[in-house]
């Protein structure tokens, strides 16, 4: 049905995010039940979701499990980040993964490391639970791509962790290069940022 | 950029459709989520803006219903377009309509 919400009426909506439940009025069509998000709307969640973050921290953690050889090359990567925490690193990594998915070029850079057999040797494993704390835009955008390739906001994490460690070993020129002048910076600025 | 720098380049017809379509986005957007099918959110469609290929030329129709903050002065056609795009390795396919809320400008 390609509705053209005609028929609307104000009410109270109920939203869920990161499993708590957010509500405000909103306009809502009567026929496909549809709400209409405003940048009033939008605002009143923002700030709901920088009050749950002081209240419901866990919420905004996501658990990934790593395999036993990521885990190994998420330490070696790290040794380019002194006194860097592995949570922060697989943090930034997520981030950087999400800004360059935002690209088709550089999405298909994430694609091509999948033939690697280092990102082979990363599934049927024993795996590491890890838990990554993100802050509430962080959350909202992990959330967004996760709708977006419908996948777990964690399997995401892992596909993060997986395929920037991968690139940290590649061979290929264009994948060596991808990592050193791409990848590598844009994680360094992150942990700069938050150090 | 200032409200009337981005409404100067909406009036331009050299700008390309998906130009304004981003600059449009900076400035507001008002968004139905939840529709029947189900959609994506705002948030999905900037995420994505950067897949949309750059010289897409949308479908425009006359727009229906007035209703809304803009809907009384807002473009009298909505656009109607599709991209498909790879992420992950799957190939997804997109639809989006909307309207701008500058009545005239944007085509």
């Amino acid at each position: 049905m390609d509705c053209n919400h005609i028929n609307t009426a104000k009410k109270v909506v109920k939203i869920d995010c990161f499993g708590l439940t957010f509500s405000a009025k909103m306009k809502v069509c009567g026929d496909c039940k549809a709400y209409l998000w405003t940048n009033e709307s939008k605002e009143k969640l923002n700030h709901w979701l920088s009050e749950q973050k002081k209240t419901n921290r866990d919420r905004f953690v996501v658990q990934a499990s790593l395999s036993n050889t990521a885990k190994e090359c998420l330490d070696e990567v790290s040794k380019e980040y002194p006194g860097i925490q592995a949570s922060a690193l697989i943090r930034a990594m997520t981030f950087v993964f999400l800004h360059f998915m935002e690209n088709p070029d550089t999405a298909e850079m994430f694609e091509m490391v999948t033939d690697s057999e280092i990102y082979r040797s990363f599934a049927n494993q024993e795996k590491h639970m890890v838990k990554i704390q993100f802050s509430p835009s962080g959350m909202m955008d992990l959330h967004s791509w996760s709708k977006i390739v419908q996948m777990k906001p964690s399997k995401i994490v892992e596909e993060a962790v997986y395929r920037i460690t991968s690139l940290h070993v590649e061979s290929d020129p264009k994948l060596k290069g991808f990592w050193e002048t791409q990848i590598s910076p844009q994680i360094s600025l992150i942990l700069k940022a938050v150090a | 950029m200032v409200r009337e720098k981005i409404l100067s380049r909406f009036a331009d017809p050299k700008t390309l459709f998906l130009e304004k379509l981003c600059l449009a986005i900076c400035l507001e957007v008002d968004l139905w989520e939840d529709r029947s099918p189900p959609n994506l959110g705002e948030h999905e469609l900037k995420n994505l803006l950067g897949h949309i290929p750059v010289n897409l030329q949308p479908t425009w129709s006359a727009r229906k219903s007035q209703s809304g903050k803009y809907g009384r002065t807002g473009d009298d056609e909505v656009f109607k377009f599709e991209f498909k795009t790879k992420l992950l390795g799957f190939e997804m396919t997109y639809f989006v309509k909307g309207y701008f809320f500058d009545k005239g400008n944007c085509h």
